[in-house]
């Protein structure tokens, strides 16, 4: 049975956590604090100056693997005018149907899709390529295996090239689903998809691009409240329903908790991932745990509901300078949440590469469906933590993709 | 002198403790206070002021949507629509107050969309004669999808002002109370003296009874039908721009939850999905029920994978109490009586 932090034992930083008393490799060496923010810096750094760099530097259009592109022009992806004209004369004209269904139509997937855009439209600029893109996603309750195996079929007998999906539906489920588009000659792409819970040979996908929850997302956001609370203090999780998403950045909060042993977890509750539930849940845990020093939202619609209860409560929002406070910390990286991040209702979130997701997902296509490039099984992209110090960054960044030339 | 008027309120004291705990509601407000009291001994936080305004404002939406859904059931119908209703009202609202209209305008044309999606539920049903529960199924998704399409999934934000803040809740009226309260208590208090004291009270109930037998009495029926469908849709229209100053955010799934809620609350509360019986007293306390649990939940710690079980065994025994609880009584005046005839 799945789960939260099943197996990981809290005193042993290195222990491996379990799915079905199954022993998943997550980690090949322990991971310090050093380590991460290294990686994570560069990731971060490289994250938000990708676009910029790619966009219009000069006008050399000769060098391999520089993208440059005209004034207002965003290149993405490499290659010279020699290089557009090889793909060109391979690939104009060619037809290529793709569906996109994620678990849920949100601002999340929304700013992931338009990210997308801008991907899809260069393909069809340089090389002639002709997009047909649909969306989809169920509109009940988003665990439900239905919805999603039917969209996936109905999209396999409509020979389409290729399904990107975001499914909270279990492994075994996802494979049976997979399993029928693929042999149909179907692409099948993942996405924002938690494949560290699963050993990469059980994973019937042609790629994910997604980014390690456990990593990049449950251990940031622990690493990130153990600095600013000095490694002491107590921690109230609002969480969503149990799932892949909640178990993966519970691994990882438990492992930035194991690293420092002052920090405890005084409550958790289900916010349901929604800001009401979430609100009225940070609520009840505020009644019973005033003192608490954060609140860390799963997502960054429950950490909003945490800090709406802080402001109900009449306490005081993490000031850096003083040390007081609760701090709040959520997850996806929200033009909402850089807002709240801004006007101080929210400490911190965890981007977790929705730009670099959707750019990635139309490059993958190209690169293995269209020209046959082997890509890697997963792709994790670059993260961050953003705070105050650092939300121009990715604010812009979003705002950009939003922005994309043309809608499909 | 005339002898003591004849009812199910005259005899012996036991007798009228039967009556009364056999009204809907009662025995479950009997458990809840045993609940309170238990659970106050156990965990301090439970019985803070603090704690118990936030429960009331909590439960102030699962309310509203539920004195509606409440008369409904009493006059033999049901809405599944009221969660889409509130989320399509709210979303209106909100996305007024962002474009600059004014909040009193907002809020009228908000409350004006609850109305109005009602009537068309009202008009459906009678009109076309579909069935109250197919009925209210399809303007489900049909105003659902509305709201997700106008959105295409992406909330509507940063409308909020220093007014709506004040309507919604977030900052008290005076001392702890809230605006949300008052109009909670205010549409409760009015619910019930319809339902007790008007003539549409009266054919409200008589049509959920015995639709044909109120027909035939000379109850306008299809008219009934449609108030009770125009009034859940105001309340529920209600509840939404309530719930959206409360959020300041209207997802494309707001309210959602608000449909199983408020069935939940009239249930327990003593509503018959059959029709002609309930209690405004009744869906107050059920809604509060369900509030409770959840707070309890979250106060005592339990583990959120174990959240959906520990609910409904909570609500499963509150049910029971209550059913248990009106059988012994009813047994035991009817024993009584018996043996007084005897």
């Amino acid at each position: 049975m799945n789960g939260v932090a099943a197996g990981v034992r809290e005193d042993d930083p290195t222990a491996k956590p379990t799915r079905g008393g199954k022993v998943t490799e997550i980690h090949r060496k322990p991971i310090n604090r050093r380590d991460f923010l290294k990686v994570g810096g560069i990731a971060a750094v490289a994250a938000a100056a990708g676009p910029t760099i790619l966009a219009g530097c000069g006008d050399d259009n000769s060098g391999s693997g520089a993208v440059t592109g005209g004034e207002g022009t965003t290149r993405l992806l490499p290659g010279g005018p020699e290089y557009d004209a090889a793909v060109r004369k391979k690939l104009e004209g060619t037809v290529v149907k793709c569906g996109f269904t994620p678990l849920v139509l949100s601002e999340f997937f929304d700013e992931m899709e338009h990210a997308a855009f801008w991907m899809l439209n260069e393909l069809e600029e340089r090389f002639g390529i002709q997009v047909q893109w649909e969306r989809a996603a169920p509109s009940g309750d988003f665990e439900t295996v239905e919805e999603h195996f039917n969209i996936v079929q109905n999209w396999t007998q409509a020979g389409f090239d290729a399904i990107f999906i975001c499914s909270a539906v279990d492994l075994q489920a996802r494979n049976e689903i997979f399993e029928a588009a693929r042999s149909g000659g179907t692409s099948v792409y993942e996405f924002n998809q938690p494949n560290e819970l699963w050993d990469i040979e059980e994973q019937n996908i042609d790629s994910s691009i997604t980014y390690d929850n456990v990593r990049q997302s449950g251990y940031a956001a622990g690493t990130y409240i153990a600095e600013k609370l000095n490694g002491e203090g107590g921690i109230l999780q609002v969480w969503g329903p149990s799932g892949h998403w909640a178990e993966a950045r519970q691994i990882g909060l438990d492992q930035a908790l194991a690293e420092n042993p002052g920090l405890k977890v005084l409550a958790k509750a289900d916010g349901g991932y929604v800001r009401d539930k979430g609100f009225d849940a940070a609520q009840n845990l505020l009644e019973r745990y005033p003192d608490a020093n954060a609140i860390y939202g799963e997502n960054e619609e429950m950490a909003l509901g945490g800090s709406q209860a802080i402001d109900v409560a009449g306490l005081k929002h993490f000031d850096e300078e003083t040390g007081e406070g609760i701090l709040t910390i959520g997850a996806d990286g929200l033009l909402t949440g850089f807002e709240a991040i801004k006007n101080g209702r929210l400490t911190a979130t965890i981007y977790v590469g929705t730009v670099e997701q959707g750019i990635t997902m139309p490059q993958t296509l190209f690169y293995n469906r269209l020209l046959g490039q082997s890509v890697d099984i997963i792709q994790n992209q670059p993260c961050a933590v953003v705070d105050k110090t650092n939300v121009d960054i990715y604010e812009s960044l979003t705002d950009w993709a939003l922005a994309s030339p043309k809608e499909y | 002198m005339t002898g003591e008027p004849k009812g199910p309120t005259s005899g012996t004291s036991r007798q009228r403790i039967a009556a009364v705990l056999a009204r809907p509601g009662v025995s479950l407000l009997i458990f809840v206070v045993a609940i309170s009291i238990v659970a106050g001994l156990l965990e301090p936080s439970f019985f803070t002021v603090n704690n118990w305004v936030n429960m009331v404002n909590q439960m102030i939406f699962v309310l509203i949507v539920g004195i509606g859904m409440t008369v409904v059931l009493i006059g033999g119908g049901i809405d599944l629509s009221v969660g889409s209703i509130v989320g399509l009202s709210g979303g209106v609202t909100a996305w007024l107050m962002g474009n600059g209209v004014p909040l009193g305008a907002a809020v009228v044309v908000g409350i004006v969309t609850g109305l109005g999606l009602g009537i068309v539920n009202g008009l459906v049903i009678t009109r076309l004669k579909i069935p109250d529960f197919i009925a209210t199924l399809a303007t489900l998704a049909v105003i659902r999808g509305l709201l997700h399409a106008w959105t295409e999934g992406v909330p509507f934000t940063g409308y909020s002002t220093e007014g709506y803040r004040l309507l919604a809740g977030l900052d008290p009226l005076v001392w702890r109370i809230t605006v949300p309260m008052i109009v909670a208590a205010g549409v409760a208090a009015l619910a019930a003296l319809m339902l007790r004291y008007t003539s549409i009270g009266r054919h409200i109930r008589a049509t959920g009874s015995n639709r044909e037998a109120a027909s035939l009495a000379g109850v306008r029926v299809n008219g009934v039908k449609i108030l009770l469908y125009a009034g859940s849709g105001t309340l529920a229209g209600l509840a939404g721009i309530l719930l959206a100053g409360r959020l300041d955010t209207v997802q494309p799934q707001m309210g959602a939850d608000l449909m199983i809620l408020a069935i939940a609350a009239a249930i327990l509360g003593g509503a018959a999905l059959t029709g002609g019986r309930g209690s405004i007293l009744g869906a107050v306390v059920g809604a509060f029920t369900l509030i409770l649990i959840q707070n309890l939940v979250n106060l005592f710690n339990i583990t959120p994978a174990w959240e959906p079980l520990i609910i409904g065994v909570v609500i499963l025994a509150a049910v029971v109490f209550n059913r248990t609880s009106t059988l012994v009584v009813r047994r035991a005046s009817k024993r009584k009586a018996e043996g007084v005839a005897a």
